[in-house]
Formats: C-alpha cells, structure tokens, sequence
C-alpha cells in the first residue's frame, strides 16, 4: 500500500470547501488538493485550546500512519497551519453509518426500530470485523467502535475512523501483553471491564463495542442511550447484558434472525475471556449474508445525506488570522526602547485581543448528539472521575450486601435513592464527591454492625418558630425499644411544645429519622393548618416549616 | 495467523541466509532505476516480507504461541554474524508498507534482549564503530539518523533509533556526532508525524541520560542554544510550543545547573521568554511562564538581567497579576505566580558602594 505517495504539506496546496463535521476541539472539512486535483477530508484541530495535550495528538496521528488497510479510514498526511493541526485524509462521501441512519428516519418517516435490514447490517459489520481484525493484529485496540466512527465511501467502501482514543495492547516489539488501564471511549458502548478499570482490559473490549454497534445499526440507538453516562456505566455493570429483543418493538424484534441475535449475545459477554476473537466472529455463518460494495452504494450511500448536501459553507477560515506574526510587545529593552516607544506610544493589552479567532468555525452542522455521545464528560475529568466512578461501584457492591438484611429495608432503600442521584450525576462537584463519601461511610459502618445501628437512646431536637416567631430547640431522648414516635409525639403535645395538629407530621418525621439513621440525621417537615397562606411558607426559613435532626 | 515459520527454511542459519540474498536482490534491483523489472521486484519485495515475518515470529512468537529460546539465540546470532542489522536498514525505504513494520519491530526487539546485564544488539552495534576515523561515529546510528531524511522510513527508524537510545552508551555516541545536529531540523520538517517523532528523539536524547546530557549540553552550549533560539521562534505552532516546554525542563533539571546558570544570565534569552510570556497563544505564554520563573527567582541575578526587570517592574507586576489568573485547578500555578509577584515588588537595585564610602575608612 502506498500510503507514502507524497501529499502536499502546506496549506497553499489545499482549496477548503464544506465543513461536514464539528466538535469541541476539531472539525472536518472537505479540500481540494490542488496539485493533485483529488478531494479529501481534513480534520483541523485547534492545538491552542488550554490543556489540549499534543502528546495525544501525536499519539493519535501516529497510530492513523501506521495503518494502511481497506477498512481503515486512510490517513495521508498531517501538517500545521498557525495553531491548528490539519490532518489530511481519504474522503468518505458517505458519511457516517450514524449519519445515514439518521437521515432514513427522517426522510422514510420511520420513528426508529428495523431502521437497517439484516443483509446491509452483516455487510457493514463484516467490513468493519475485518477492520478490526487488521487494529488488532497491529496490537491496537481501537477503543470507540460506533455507528458514527464507522464511515462509508462513495465506492462502497467500510472503513473504521477514529482512533483519538485508541491504545496500544502490546509493547510493539516484545509482545509482553500489556493490559490497558485508561477509561476511553463512550458510555454506551463501553465494554464493562473497561468501565470497572479492576484487572485491566484487551481486544475483546472492542468485541463488547461491536456487539453494542450490532443493536446500535438494528435499533437506530444503543442501549441506556437516554440516560446520563454514569448511570449508564451503573447499569451496564449492574444488569444482565442488553439483548436486541429488549432494545425492539416487538413488531420489529421479527424482522431480526435468530443467528443475527446469537452473534450479539455472544460479544456481550461479561466476561471478556469468554467473548469471542474477531477472528471466531468471522466465522460465523450470519456473515453468508454480506453482500459487496455495490450493495452497500445502493443501500446506503445513495440513501445517506451526500456530503454535497451535507456541507455548509465554512463561514471564515482560521488560519487567516495572522495572530502569529507578532512582533511588538509592550516590554522595555533598553533606554533606545523606552524612547522609541515614547515617540510613538503604541498601547498594548496584555492579553489576546482577538477572541474570537481561537473559536472554531461555528455554525456548522453538529454530528455530536447530546447525552450518549459525550464522551467528554468523563474522559476529561481523568483521575478524579475515576476515583469518583470507583467508590460509586463500591457503594453499590457493599448495597447489594446491605440488601439482604430485612430488617432495614427502608433505609436501604433510602440508600439506594441517593446512590441512583449520585451516579445521575453528570458534574461531579467537591460537594457531589462529599456526599458520595459520606454515604458510602455509612454504608460501611452498616455494614460493619448492623444490629449496633442505633445508640441505646436517640437525642433528638426539634428546631421551630415559637409565638413569637423566634426559632426554639426542643430537645428530648428517644429510647430504643422503649418508646414509640406516636407516643413521644403525644407528649410533645401534652408538655404544650408543639401544636396538636401537628403531632402527626412529628411522629412520621420521628419515624423517619429512626429508619434511616445514620444515613439520614436531618429531615424538615410541613406544619399544617396553623393559619399561614401558602405563599409564606419558607422552608429554608423554617416558616411553617420545622427541622428534626438526631444528634 | 498459522504458524507458517520455516515452511522455507529449515534453521535460523538458512532463514538469515534467505533474507540477506533477498535484500540484496532487492537493492540490486532498485540500483537499477527505470530498468527495474516490475515483476521481478514484486516477487523479491513478497519474499522479503515474508523471511521478516518469518522472523518476526521466531523471535517474538505468535498469538498464542510463545516463542523458543532456543530459536531467538541462534536467530539473533545469525543476524549479528551476517551483519543483517545495517543491509536491513539500508534497504528499510525498499521494504513494503508491512514489511517496515515488522522490520522496525524486529529491531527493537533484538535491541531489547537481555542476557544477566548484557545486551548483545547493543553490544554489537558498539563494536561496529568506524576504524577509520576519529570521531565516535557508527554506521548503523547513522543511518538511523539519517531515517528522517525520508518520509517513508522516518517513523520506523526513528522508533529503532529510541531503542538504541535508551542505552546510554549508544546515546552518547549519538550525541557526540555532527549529524546530532540535524535534528534541528528534522523537529520542523513540514510533515507533521515525522517532525513530532524526531521531536520524541531529540527530547529523550536531551533528558533521559542525564549526566550524558548535561556534558553534552555544557560543551555545546553555544551551538546548542544558537540553534535552539531558532526553535524557540519558528513559524510552527507546535515546534514552538515543544521547544519551549522541554527548555523549562531542562533548566529546571538539577543536572543541568551550569546550563541553566549560564542561560539564565543572558539579558537576550530574558528579552526572548519576556516576549513568549506575551504571546497571543495561551499554551505558550504559559510555557514561558514556566522558564520566565526561573529567571526572577534566580538569587544572583547579573546586572543586564536586572536592569530588565527592573525597568519593566510596574507592568511586571501589573502583567502577571492578570496573567492567565482564569486558570482553574492548578494551585501551583497561582502560588508561583503570587510568588513571583513578590519577588517582583522587592526587586530593587544592589546598593552599592558609593564612591565616597569606599574611599573613607569605616568610621571607628
């Protein structure tokens, strides 16, 4: 393969037309490069965005180079332009698989469901195995295998992109395996040990993401494809593997062979030992069923969005700005400087003015979806995402535990409620990790001495508004075994502490705190029918409002 | 992949024998330009892919098979005795797409093989010094080197060349070479892949053996820097950015004090990071920001140093305290900017000695 023959390396030679696709930090546009008269891709990305490590830019360049194979997206050359990278690569007129689906829905008016037949899916997954099997053999894993990262060429062609995230298995020259433990790639199609980071993962990761892209090319969707990234890792720990009969309508779960869901059910095996190689999946006779490049042109490519109709026109070309020619500055060198600079005052801001040209071309037509694309969320908060994500799984591990002692049902299910937030959680704040703490500190003591749950006598205190409208404590014990809240809510009364009409609200709060404690100390509740109008009650006031915390 | 080793060839002797008549073939045939012909040079050019593959599983097995001990000593021998490493080298731009591949693998391979504290590839590389002239050079260093004249072997002899280089015996003689210096520009070559692998090199040359590198630094410390103020202000993005980061890492590094010492006296070099902390891209201010540091913090600062500072004093303090102050999550950062800020305010001119008191004896 002659990946070398020599592609221009200067922005001169290349004419820029339709951008086809943004993101955070890079977009794709069609070029023309002019010497040869050929189209291509370029992706451009902004390397002065803060943080961006070119490390990783490197890395991801030089993995593209060193693959040269019919389903990988073919890489031919990379060069700078001002700030930006652009890296120049073959065109897939097609676009993406994700793309095209997209647009049958739209255009076929189908609301999702047997959106590809069986034959176009065994083609498209046959051409991407064989992808596979080329990373693979090259000690790769690519780490993101997706309807979107699978694109198609006008000739029909099936090619593999993306291999921002993808990690090197084996040290290149000594074969040694090495397990990879980076959290890489996208909620939804992430494969569970990779997810867990415990032992470390290899190829059979992206086996799990292929048979996720299997339901993804029937369905039109992944599974748990609504929900937050964290609860999505949660349920793929937590649950039985996805099957394509739970993602379908039953209408449309006949359209799909038998064999078809057997190939699914055998990648989404948890244990990455017992899924198959790329090699075992080839074999499998469901890929009788793929046809050739011209099925897939009929199908699909002339189906799809072209990338003529895709494209608009990129509104200013980066690049331009110039901002990297600069030669004053406001410093003094010397005396001759300082008069220079007296003669013709030339006032200078400290900091870039033109914000605007880091900004990438907006506008453009995003192929990012919101929710189970941003992959972003959790790669990027690295090391305290990953703390985060592993002591959530604890907590969930030490629950399952604490769920089999009857006898404090209520609070586990507490437990369980606060767990299900925690892990909804898509900013992870100090104050989110705080809680999670805590909550998994209690759950360990819990678990330590379940039976020592609650002191011989509970101190409790009710913080309320008096006559006068000032807040009062009313302190009382509450002996385990001894009393009840229905009783000590009585007394309460009796003693002329709290208004009678509100003895009920009191004892189920009584209740409450004994049932959850030590994970729930504090709870506030409603006092009724004690002649405020609806509009002035405050709770974070304690107006008609009271608090009963233990101690 | 079946196991298809020595389908061909029985021994290691007759597969090292096999590849060195093929690589030969192929050199002869590409010596012969537009004559070449095209069959013939596709039959060689399989055949040598297929004795490296051949290879390559000898030595480092196959996906579930583990490869024989036995095999990598005699096939490893072989190669040495034959002189296969450099032939391979020179024919790399020859070999096909593949076929480098597994070529720069199996190099790095042989490189990485250990026996108690021996390296026998290292070892042999070390013997093949040139007789004929002073100068430490070596062949086969050399062409590795020289890898990165040509884009289509430039990522995988520069991924042999790191192998050696690891070794601080091979590193030095790397370092003590002229070429060495052709590395400046291979780090700005226009193809972006291959400039950033010469880049990897050049760094890991600069800073993995220390003591090596800070002799190498301080004897060449004019060329070095000359050349290395052209990295600093290049038109590429990148270069600039690279250069700048590894400079703050080399000053910083304990190794290098005279280094450092010797660069952070210079009112020009001050003039040059005073210039990058202004620059318009934010990863480079803060690259600059970084060596900026240690010219302030610096506790004997020369005089053109301090005049700078000084003359700059009010809008040092007045830049800085705005400088990149959106920063998030890098308390460090923000110590060393508030730090610097303090030096800043007390910098004050030395008091010295007027005339007067120097000529009059201390009273009493």
């Amino acid at each position: 393969m002659a990946a070398t023959e020599q592609w221009p390396t200067s922005k001169e030679h290349y004419e820029l037309l339709d951008v086809i696709g943004t993101g955070g930090t890079a977009s794709v546009q069609i070029a023309l490069c002019k010497p040869r008269n050929e189209k291509c891709a370029i992706k451009r990305i902004d390397l002065d965005k803060t943080e961006f490590s070119i490390e990783k830019v490197i890395e991801e360049v030089n993995v593209m180079s060193k693959f040269a194979h019919e389903n990988i997206a073919q890489y031919y050359t990379a060069f700078v332009v001002k700030l930006e990278l652009w890296v120049v690569m073959r065109l897939y007129g097609g676009g993406s698989v994700l793309d095209v689906m997209k647009h049958i829905l739209k255009t076929e008016g189908k609301t999702g469901g047997g959106i590809l037949d069986e034959v176009t899916i065994a083609t498209i997954l046959k051409e991407v195995l064989k992808g596979l099997e080329y990373v693979h053999s090259n000690q790769y894993i690519h780490r993101d295998v997706k309807a979107s990262n699978i694109l198609l060429g006008d000739d029909g062609s099936v090619v593999l992109t993306d291999f921002g995230g993808s990690g090197l298995i084996y040290d290149q020259s000594d074969r040694k395996q090495k397990t990879r433990r980076t959290f890489v790639g996208t909620p939804c199609w992430m494969a569970p040990e990779v997810m867990e980071q415990v032992v470390g993962y290899n190829e059979k990761a992206d086996i799990w993401s292929f048979g996720i892209t299997a339901i993804e090319l029937a369905v039109g969707k992944a599974p748990y494809h609504n929900y937050p990234p964290m609860k999505i890792l949660m349920m793929t720990l937590g649950r039985d593997p996805p099957t394509l009969d739970d993602c379908l309508e039953d209408g449309d779960n006949a359209k799909y062979s038998k064999p078809f869901k057997k190939i699914i059910e055998k990648c989404l095996v948890k244990d990455p030992a017992k899924r198959p190689s790329v090699a075992e999946i080839k074999k499998d006779p469901f890929f009788k069923k793929a046809k050739d490049r011209q099925w897939i042109i009929d199908h699909l490519v002339h189906k799809g969005l072209t990338t003529a109709k895709r494209g608009q026109k990129v509104k200013r070309v980066p690049g331009e700005s110039g901002r990297l020619h600069q030669t004053a500055t406001g410093w003094e060198w010397s005396d001759d400087d300082y008069d220079d600079r007296d003669a013709k005052p030339k006032p200078r801001e400290s900091k870039p003015s033109s914000e605007e040209a880091t900004e990438a071309p907006t506008g453009s037509p995003s192929t990012a979806d919101p929710g189970n694309h941003q992959q972003l969320v959790i790669t990027s908060l690295s090391f305290s995402a990953q703390q985060y994500q592993a002591t959530l799984q604890e907590a969930w591990r030490n629950l399952a535990l604490l769920e089999q002692k009857p006898d404090i049902s209520t609070l586990t299910e507490k437990i369980k409620e606060i767990l299900d937030n925690l892990s909804c959680e898509l900013k992870i704040t100090p104050e989110v990790v705080q809680k999670l703490w805590d909550i998994n500190k209690s759950i360990n003591e819990l678990l330590k001495n379940t039976d020592k749950r609650l002191p011989a006598e509970l101190l409790l205190k009710i913080r309320m508004r008096n006559n006068e409208n000032r807040l009062n404590d009313i302190c009382f014990g509450f002996t385990i075994g001894m009393d009840t809240p229905i009783q000590l809510a009585a007394e309460l009364v009796n003693a002329g502490h709290i208004n009678p009409k509100t003895a009920n609200a009191t004892s189920q709060s009584i209740q409450y705190i004994i049932d959850h404690y030590p994970v729930c100390k504090v709870t506030t509740f409603k006092l009724s029918e004690i002649g405020l109008s609806e509009s002035e009650y405050d709770e974070a006031k304690l107006i008609g409002y009271a608090q009963l915390s233990a101690t | 992949m079946p196991l298809a080793l020595f389908r061909s060839e029985k021994t290691p002797q007759q597969l090292v024998q096999n590849l060195k008549s093929v690589l030969t073939q192929l050199v002869k045939e590409h010596e012969q330009g537009e004559q070449a012909n095209a069959k013939k040079l596709e039959k060689i050019n399989d055949d040598v892919t297929k004795y490296l593959l051949n290879a390559k599983h000898a030595l480092m097995g196959t996906p579930g098979q583990e490869p024989q001990l036995e095999m990598i000593v005699q096939l490893s021998d072989e190669i040495h005795k034959n002189d296969i490493i450099l032939l391979l080298i020179r024919c790399l731009r020859y070999i096909d797409f593949e076929g480098k591949k597994y070529t720069s693998q199996i190099l790095s391979n042989l490189l990485k093989r250990q026996i108690g504290t021996r390296y026998p590839t290292v070892e042999y590389i070390l013997s093949q010094k040139r007789s004929e002239n002073e100068t430490p050079s070596n062949d086969i260093l050399d062409e590795l080197i020289q890898g990165y004249d040509h884009q289509e072997i430039a990522l995988h002899s520069g991924l042999v060349l790191r192998e050696c280089t690891k070794h601080d015996s091979l590193a030095s003689i790397v370092l003590s070479d002229p070429k060495f210096f052709a590395f400046f520009n291979y780090v700005e070559v226009s193809t972006f892949d291959i400039a950033s692998d010469a880049f990897v090199t050049f760094k890991d040359l600069l800073t993995v053996h220390k003591n090596t590198a800070a002799q190498f630094l301080e004897k060449n410390y004019d060329r070095f820097f000359t050349d290395y103020k052209k990295l600093l202000t290049s038109d590429n993005y990148v270069t600039r950015r690279q250069s700048l980061k590894l400079l703050g890492e080399l000053l910083l590094d304990r190794h290098n004090y005279l280094t450092m010492d010797r660069y952070i006296g210079s009112a020009e070099n001050l003039k040059l990071m005073m210039t990058m902390l202004a620059d318009q891209s934010r990863s480079i201010a803060y690259e600059a920001f970084h060596v900026f540091k240690i010219f302030v913090a610096n506790p004997n600062k020369k005089k053109e140093v301090l005049d700078i500072l000084l003359k700059n004093k009010e809008k040092l303090i007045d830049f800085l305290s705005k400088f990149q102050s959106d920063r998030k999550e890098e308390e460090q950062f923000h110590e060393e900017r508030e730090y610097l800020i303090k030096q800043v305010k007390s910098l004050q001119r030395p008091v010295e000695p007027s005339p007067a008191a120097a000529a009059s004896p201390p009273e009493q």
